[in-house]
């Protein structure tokens, strides 16, 4: 295990500038990675929030009784997709409507026309309007019900924007991944490139073919993991230097989290780098 | 004892070695001698197992080229050293380190390595060039240098080849005593040259190869 570590260590010592080059390759490709799929996050995010206002109103007919209303907020609140339930009773409706349309337009009608309501607040993760469907129908049969309205093409409109976006976001995922891959990889390939003869000459001695692994790999993850570090630490600056100078960028809290999964994700590319390569390598040698 | 039965090697549409019988007894010297291009090289790196013959089989000890699996290879490889006319010394390692290397890859234990190694340098006469750097030694001291490295396993034989093409004669000389000095101690010692005047002068038997075929 010395042996491993102290070859490892060494490696970095022996190729010098290849090293660097290594190193700074992983930290840029990890830096654009973890910079778009910050900016994916944020949007969904931003999205979210828009999605959090959205509410099923559900007006009750004249005629609803009391335990008919009751009946239906029980039904109402024992669905998980249901996270606050206010009712709105004729008087506060009438409230309501004065509030935003001025006082005096109700004066004329004898009779308070505005129908008592209950507005659902939905959970994170059942505001899509399929869900909402869900909920409607489950309640729309209902002798209390009169009529339920939700801004339907808002929804649909926020539905098909995270759709687009879940596309984008698996689609760079999978086209920069691949690329940081291809990168790394090559970068690696010729610090290790570098040391073929190295190679050949433990091979000559009776190396084994994962001894001679061992430290390239190793070597991979440390590297890796430098590059890593560089990349989440600047994400994590930059975005947080983000959020508190621009509040209304709303991005998710939290998400600067997301930054530090470049340490890791830096280490697996390292190794994967480093074994390809070295592979590549052995495969070459007699 | 080494053996090669039949054996034919071709790469691509060129047939390297065409039939090639041989038989190297435990404890003999036997010179290998072509001019360039003859196959002597591809002979070594066959019975190195560096390479598979095309069809026939090689044999080391109990090892046989048309029965081994490739994680033994690097087993076989510790018990037959080999040197190159190009010494293959790695460029950034002192000698003690270069000679420890092929130790350090069996997982010897640190303090038998250093007595092994100053042992083995000791024999080819470098004991006190042990923290130079290969750069800083003449060709003759780099050869003896990758001598020690292949006998510091204490392999059964050595395997050179054109040990001396580098040299110039006096330390060519010197090597090539070295070498039946390490013959005189039991290693077999098979080596790959194109120089007949070695042949001439030295009572060791000789297989000529020429166009891939031994005559």
């Amino acid at each position: 295990m010395s042996y491993v570590v102290k070859e490892a260590l060494a490696g970095f010592r022996r190729t010098k500038g290849m090293g660097l080059i290594s190193v700074g390759t992983t930290a840029v490709s990890l830096v654009v990675f973890g910079g778009l799929l910050l900016i994916l996050l944020s949007l969904y995010g931003l999205i979210d929030q828009v999605k959090s206002r959205v509410q099923i109103e559900i007006y009750l007919s004249d005629a609803a009784t009391r335990e008919q209303i009751l009946e239906l907020e029980k039904r109402l609140k024992a669905m998980p997709e249901v996270k606050k339930l206010l009712y709105v009773d004729k008087e506060m409706a009438a409230a309501e409507f004065e509030k935003t349309f001025g006082e005096g337009f109700l004066d004329a009608i004898s009779q308070n026309p505005l129908p008592a309501s209950l507005k659902v607040t939905l959970t994170s993760g059942y505001r899509s309007s399929e869900k909402i469907a869900a909920i409607i129908k489950a309640v729309e049969k209902e002798k209390a019900v009169e009529e339920i309205e939700y801004g339907r093409k808002w929804v649909e409109k926020l539905d098909r924007l995270i759709y687009i976006l879940s596309f984008v976001a698996v689609l760079v995922t999978l086209v920069i991944g691949a690329a940081s891959v291809f990168v790394i990889s090559n970068t690696v390939n010729l610090t290790i490139l570098a040391r073929r003869d190295s190679i050949e000459i433990m091979r000559l001695v009776g190396a084994t073919d994962s001894f001679i692994r061992a430290p390239f790999l190793l070597e991979g993850i440390i590297g890796g993991s430098l590059g890593g570090s560089i990349a989440a630490a600047l994400l994590y600056f930059v975005h947080r230097w983000l959020s508190l100078r621009f509040p209304s960028l709303s991005l998710v809290p939290g998400a600067e989290l997301a930054a530090w999964l470049m340490i890791p994700l830096g280490m697996a590319l390292g190794g994967l780098g480093s074994r390809l390569a070295i592979r590549r390598i052995l495969r070459h040698l007699p | 004892m080494i053996q090669m039965h039949h054996v034919y090697k071709t790469v691509g549409n060129t047939t390297v070695l065409e039939d090639v019988s041989l038989q190297v007894e435990k404890g003999e010297f036997v010179f290998l001698l072509g001019p360039s291009g003859a196959g002597k090289s591809t002979v070594l790196r066959l019975i190195h197992f560096d390479e598979r013959p095309t069809q026939g089989w090689v044999r080391l000890e109990d090892y046989n080229s048309s029965t081994i699996k490739s994680r033994h290879i690097p087993l076989l490889r510790r018990r037959v050293g080999m040197i190159f006319q190009d010494f293959k010394l790695l460029r950034d390692r002192n000698i003690f380190d270069n000679v420890a290397f092929a130790l350090e890859v069996t997982g010897a234990k640190k303090a038998l390595m250093k007595r092994r190694v100053l042992q083995t340098l000791t024999l080819v006469g470098l004991g006190h060039l042990r923290n130079m750097m290969p750069v800083q030694l003449s060709g003759g001291e780099q050869q003896r240098v990758s001598i020690a490295r292949a006998l510091v396993n204490q392999p059964f034989a050595l395997l050179a080849d054109e040990p001396l093409g580098d040299l110039d004669k006096e330390a060519a000389s010197d090597i090539l005593q070295l070498l039946r000095d390490l013959n005189h101690q039991g290693t077999t010692v098979l080596m790959a040259t194109h120089d007949t005047e070695l042949m001439e002068t030295l009572p060791y038997r000789c297989l000529m190869i020429e166009k891939g075929k031994i005559f």
